[in-house]
This record gives structure tokens, sequence and C-alpha cells, in this order.
């Protein structure tokens, strides 16, 4: 690894221009191409590097090397991109890159783009989880802003592929008040995820989860019925009876019965 | 005339529990576009959320939508017009439309309330799995997936989606 920060760091980052940003990809792919860190090496250079404007470059060159230094624990100013922090919550993003990763966003949810096959996606979920957490804070806060449920569905399989890296930022969100929708696809994420990797969070899941059951909102507290999965057994009987026997709504009444259904069948 | 709209909470839109901001955020999509898909039926929304679920979710789980008619619609003067989906389905993508003019919060909210006030269009969840008698989507997705024509496009949406596979009996 440290070979890789030197042919990096000697590359001279400087992005002010097309040609050089150009360089300094071209450099990036060699050396994720040689070091294998988790990029699938023919989707970095074929794919990525069609991109033609100077922004694009840009952007992608940064982009590229921010996810080398969060796989490799190296901070980004280790690459001399020099980050103003957008957010407390994001202090790992560089500027440059959340036009790209504004970008990705868009083509989530769209029947043509990467996340339309299943290689398409893998490459994109793997390139979301070499970003790490930061990124995955970056996604939950955009939860608010989209409605598009085709793009809302995509940016919680997402966030579901990028664990364990997104687990803890999912839980420490749900543990504030949320908007219902990024509630709802939040738990969604974490429902879809392997009760493996939620293991370590048990105790914060089994108290928020017990909150969601009794939300005001019915579409989340189904929700919050699916995502008791991620609790052992006992636990989730407990939450689930416990809610069943309150709960009003037809509909949520069902999952309910059906979660515990699951359970008791095993 | 119908037009399905997925939504996150259905009932968002019906009498009693309408939500006016709910309803509103469930008709915003880009600036001044809605992607809508026209439907004949009930049962044709059916079909059309779970082949939208299917190209659009990693796991099978509870899906809403809604149904705007399209005497709604031409209250308020606006047409939607046929634009073909980007989802590899010839079906999906031929139903496909798009609604223009939603250009404001006052256009769509009195949208949403037109929508609450047609009693023919109170929207519906899909549920992974649905007691007898009621559809769900593991049954919806085994049927397009066995259908004659359109059942190879329908199985490549879930390549590689094994919840979806297991769902449907095929892993």
């Amino acid at each position: 690894m440290p070979v890789m920060i030197r042919e990096i760091t000697e590359a001279r980052l400087d992005l002010s221009s097309t040609a050089n940003a150009v360089d300094v990809g071209a450099t990036v792919c060699r050396t994720l191409e040689s070091a294998r860190l988790g990029l699938d090496p023919p989707y970095v250079s074929a794919h990525e590097r069609r991109t033609s404007t100077a922004a694009q470059v840009k952007h992608w060159s940064a982009g590229v090397l921010l996810a080398a230094g969060v796989a490799i624990g190296t901070p980004t100013t280790a690459f001399s991109l020099e980050t103003p922090m957008r957010s407390r919550e994001c202090t790992m993003l560089s500027p440059y890159l959340l036009p790209e990763l504004d970008r990705r966003l868009a083509s989530v949810g769209h029947g043509t783009g990467p996340y339309s096959t299943a290689v398409g996606r893998q490459a994109e979920y793997g390139l979301w989880r070499s970003l790490g957490p930061a990124a995955a804070e970056w996604l939950i806060q955009r939860l608010d802003t989209t409605h598009d449920m085709a793009t809302v569905w995509g940016m919680s399989n997402i966030l579901s592929a990028m664990a364990p890296a997104s687990v803890a930022p999912i839980v420490s969100a749900l543990e504030q008040e949320l908007s219902v929708e990024r509630a709802d696809a939040l738990l969604s994420a974490l429902s879809a995820m392997d009760p493996e990797q939620l293991l370590p969070q048990q105790r914060r899941l089994e108290r928020l989860l017990s909150r969601y059951l009794d939300h005001d909102d019915d579409a989340v507290r189904s929700k919050a019925a699916v995502a008791t999965r991620s609790l052992n057994d006992e636990v989730a009987l407990v939450l689930l009876r416990h809610a069943l026997a309150k709960e009003q709504d037809d509909d949520v009444r069902d999952t309910l019965g059906y979660a515990i259904q699951e359970r008791t069948r095993k | 005339m119908l037009y399905l709209r997925a939504v996150r909470n259905y009932k968002k839109f019906r009498p009693g529990t309408f939500d006016l901001s709910d309803a509103v955020k469930g008709l915003t999509d880009s600036i001044d576009r809605l992607s809508v898909y026209r439907v004949e039926n009930c049962q044709e929304a059916d079909r059309i959320i779970t082949l939208y679920a299917m190209s659009g979710k990693d796991q099978p789980e509870q899906v809403d939508y809604i149904l705007i008619p399209d005497g709604a619609l031409i209250a308020l003067g606006i047409a939607p017009a046929p634009i073909p989906g980007d989802i590899n389905h010839a079906f999906l993508t031929s139903r496909h439309y798009e609604i223009t003019g939603l250009t404001d919060q006052a256009t769509r909210g009195a949208l949403a309330v037109a929508i609450r006030d047609h009693a023919e269009t109170a929207g519906k969840r899909l549920r992974p799995r649905a007691g007898p008698g009621e559809n769900d989507l593991q049954r919806q997705a085994m049927a397009e997936i066995q259908d004659p024509i359109h059942g190879p496009r329908a199985r490549a949406l879930i390549e590689a989606r094994p919840k979806w596979l297991q769902l449907v009996g095929i892993q």
C-alpha cells in the first residue's frame, strides 16, 4: 500500500486542467488496477474513463482518489485534494466528489443505467462501499429531498449493499427524529441486510425498532415489523407480539402476523 | 382511464387518513414531470406495480400505489403524454406516461385533493405475501415470470436478486 500512496502523491495532483486531471486519472487507474482495491478494474478503466469534459474528469479523479484513500485508511488530505469540510457529518467527502456522487445518484432508479443490470449494480455497489460511512451519511441526508419511489428504493438498496459500513450511520440516524421518508427507507435498508452484520448493534436496534413499531405512520410501522428480522428470535417475538396486541391497522396487523409466523415456524 | 403512481403510503391519499403534505410529496418527481403508468383496471395495476418493484427493489417488500383518474387531471388542464419508459420490459414501457404541468405545490395539492375525492381511486398496498384470496407480490411475480411472452424479461429484472428468486421459488 505505501507504494500506491507514493505513486499517487508523486503524480502531483494538480486537477486544475483537463490534461492534468486525465493524467491523474490514468495514474490512479493503473494504481488501483494493480492494487485491486475492490473497484472492478474493467469498470474503472473502461466505463469511467469515457468521461469527456474537464469537470467530469476532475470530479471522477477526485472521487477515485477518495475511494482509494478510504480503502487504505489514509485521510483524503494526504492526496492534497484541499478538502474544506462540507458538513460535520460528511468529513471524509471531498467537495470535488459531491458532484460525482450526484451524477451517480441521478442514474439510480432508471432502467437504462448501470443499476439496470446485475453486473452494473455490483460494480456500483462496490464503489459506494469503497467510499465508506461518509458516503452512507451523505445518502441518508439526500433521502429527505428524494420523493420518486424508484430512486428511494435504489438508495435503500445501496445503503443495504454498503453494510457493514452503512450500519452505524443508519442506526444513528434512526435514533434521531426523522422524516417518515427517511425512516421508511432506512428501515427497508436494515431489513435487507444480513442479520449477522447487525449483531454488534442488537441493543440499539431493539430500542429503536420498539420505538418505530409505535410510529404514527402505518407504513413505517410495517417496515419496522419487517426489520425485526435483524433481531434474535426471542427479542423479536416480544416486540412483535406487543405491537400486534395494540395495532389497529389491518395492513400492519397482517405484516406483524406474518413476521411472528416466520419466527415461530423455525 | 387511470394512471398508476408508486407512492410511499397510499393511505395519505384517502379520506380519513389524508395528509396533504405527504400526498404532495408523493406527486413530486423532477421539477415539472411526474412518471405514471396507464392502467385499465385494478388487475393491471397490481401487475404494473409488481414489475416496477421487481425492477427497482433488491428485496421484495411492501409497495404502495395510487390510481389517478384522468378526470382529475382534465379538471386541472393536465394531459399525460405517452413516453416510452426506460425499464426493459415491453408491457411496462408501453404503459409509461409523463404528466407535465405540475409546476407548483398548489397544483400538486389540488391534484392530491382530487385523488382523495375520487372514491374509485383508493390505491393499494401489495405485500410480499398475503392471505388466501388476496393478491400479493409472490403470486403476481410468479405470474409475470410464467408469462409466455414477457416472462423472460420479467425474470431478467430479478437476475442476481436472491430474495426475489427465493420468493418466486427459483432458488
